[in-house]
């Protein structure tokens, strides 16, 4: 509290409403009556909220307005969400709505901010919750009106993109009083009867009470108790229901619960593809890795085999022998040229061949070589050995001269 | 937990079938069986998904009290 004596500036005060104001009240829904209406060209509506004794300058922000259902009038009831928030350089405070919603159905609003709160509060909306989806469904189940767009559009991305999926469809009422009751039955019965592998709730767009089913508190109790996985797809991409918030997944659209629910048959393929080469790739690896190990054994034992050893060493004495023939007959050879060359010197020298050439020698009685012939007395015989035979001759008279006898 | 479909056991067991092939020191009969049934599981899944086209049944469950 400021104390009396001590004066404050404006500034500071205006900063302590300022705190005190957006403080107490950082989201609340109100209820009023739009006046002063103005969609601003910047895409931001300015208004007042008023009812009989009060009112309230309002803002909503272009971001906030792009998605509303219904445009706003001056006279029109209607149920605002936001905060509230002070401008200090006009000393003002205005509320800034994040949504509007026509105060007819602003009580749907309060009993889905309600169930919303309650539900949380038990956990339904835990992650802990949540079942993992299958990777490649193999059976699909669709609850969904037989009727609407939705069905199609599921059908029709799914025979696109996963023709190997089963569908088993329980049409469901997805709008008016009867509806929540009939969507619960569809999930049970497609959780305990149709054996499929995800379940997809949900519908196409329409209005907030055409979407209310998907936000009552039977249908969400169903969907959590659904052992099944299940996806819903509830209206369009800003709608988001209770539905929404229990499933295992929230799709934006029924077509994108188509997408995202089964992997396209390409990606398959491709994958299938990827694991016959990764496993091809590896078992001419091992292959040749295999190879190159026996290889390696093979060399390493034929090593160690005594027949082969033994036949080693048999080739080896062959070889020795063959060598030692060789070497033998070499020599054999080399002394046979030897001798013949000895042989031929030798003949040279026999006295022999001196008589093939015509001489003789003269021998006495004794066998002695005459040289002189005083060595033979006149009248003495010896002998003349000629190249073809002995002579025997006398010495008839005194010849000092080597006389041939014939 | 979740039951697997017969696809995803199949994806599943290509995918083990990869990793143990990727394992170092495998025997030789061992990588080959897996190498044999690794080619027949993906003939098997490329078979079944391309043969495939889209079935559509309504599902039809009669309660007692009809």
């Amino acid at each position: 509290m400021m104390e009396s004596h001590q004066a404050v500036t404006v500034s500071e005060l205006t900063k302590e409403i300022k705190s005190l104001l957006e403080g107490a009240f950082p989201e609340i829904w109100v209820e009023g009556e739009i006046s002063n209406f103005i969609h601003h060209s910047s895409g931001h509506m300015y208004f007042t909220l008023k009812d009989s004794e009060s009112e309230i300058r309002s803002v909503m922000f272009r971001g906030n307005n792009r998605f509303m259902h219904f445009k706003p009038e001056n006279g029109m009831k209607v149920l605002l969400f936001g905060r509230l928030s002070v401008y200090a350089p006009r000393g003002q405070y205005q509320l800034v709505a994040n949504r509007m919603e026509p105060a007819g159905i602003g009580t749907l609003f309060l009993a889905f901010e309600a169930l919303k709160k309650q539900l949380s509060a038990e956990g339904l909306f835990d992650k802990e919750f949540k079942k993992p989806l299958p990777v490649i469904p193999k059976r699909i189940g669709l609850i969904t009106s037989k009727t609407g767009a939705a069905v199609q559009d599921m059908f029709n991305v799914l025979k696109r993109r996963a023709p190997y999926v089963e569908l088993v469809l329980r049409p469901a009422l997805v709008q008016g009083d009867d509806a929540a009751d009939d969507i619960v039955s569809a999930i049970t019965e497609m959780d305990q009867h149709a054996n499929v592998d995800v379940i997809i709730v949900g519908r196409g767009g329409g209005s907030l009470e055409d979407l209310w089913p998907f936000n009552e508190e039977s249908v969400a109790r169903a969907i959590f108790s659904c052992k099944t996985p299940i996806i819903s797809a509830v209206g369009h991409e800003t709608d988001i229901s209770i539905s929404d918030m229990v499933s295992d997944m929230r799709a934006p659209t029924p077509s994108a619960a188509a997408e995202i629910v089964a992997p396209g048959i390409d990606e398959l393929l491709k994958r299938i593809q990827t694991f016959e080469n990764t496993i091809s790739k590896h078992i001419s690896f091992i292959l040749e890795n295999y190879y190159q190990k026996m290889d390696s054994l093979h060399d390493r034992f034929t090593q160690q085999r005594p027949d082969i050893m033994i036949n080693r060493m048999r080739v080896l004495n062959q070889h020795l022998n063959v060598e030692m023939k060789q070497l033998i007959h070499m020599k054999f050879q080399e002394d046979k040229s030897r001798f013949n060359k000895l042989f031929g010197e030798l003949s040279i020298l026999n006295p022999r061949s001196i008589l093939d050439r015509g001489y003789a020698i003269a021998t006495d009685k004794k066998g002695c070589i005459i040289l002189d012939p005083r060595e033979v007395a006149i009248g003495e015989s010896f002998r003349v050995q000629l190249s073809k035979g002995i002579l025997a001759a006398k010495r008839e008279k005194n010849s000092e001269t080597n006389k041939e006898v014939s | 937990m979740v039951k697997e479909t017969s696809f995803e056991e199949l994806f599943k067991r290509l995918e083990e079938i990869v990793h143990e092939m990727e394992g170092e020191e495998l025997q030789l009969e061992k990588s080959l069986t897996l190498f044999e049934e690794g080619v027949k599981l993906s003939e098997t899944l490329r078979q079944q998904l391309s043969k495939a086209e889209q079935k559509i049944t309504e599902l039809v469950v009669k309660l007692k009290e009809d």
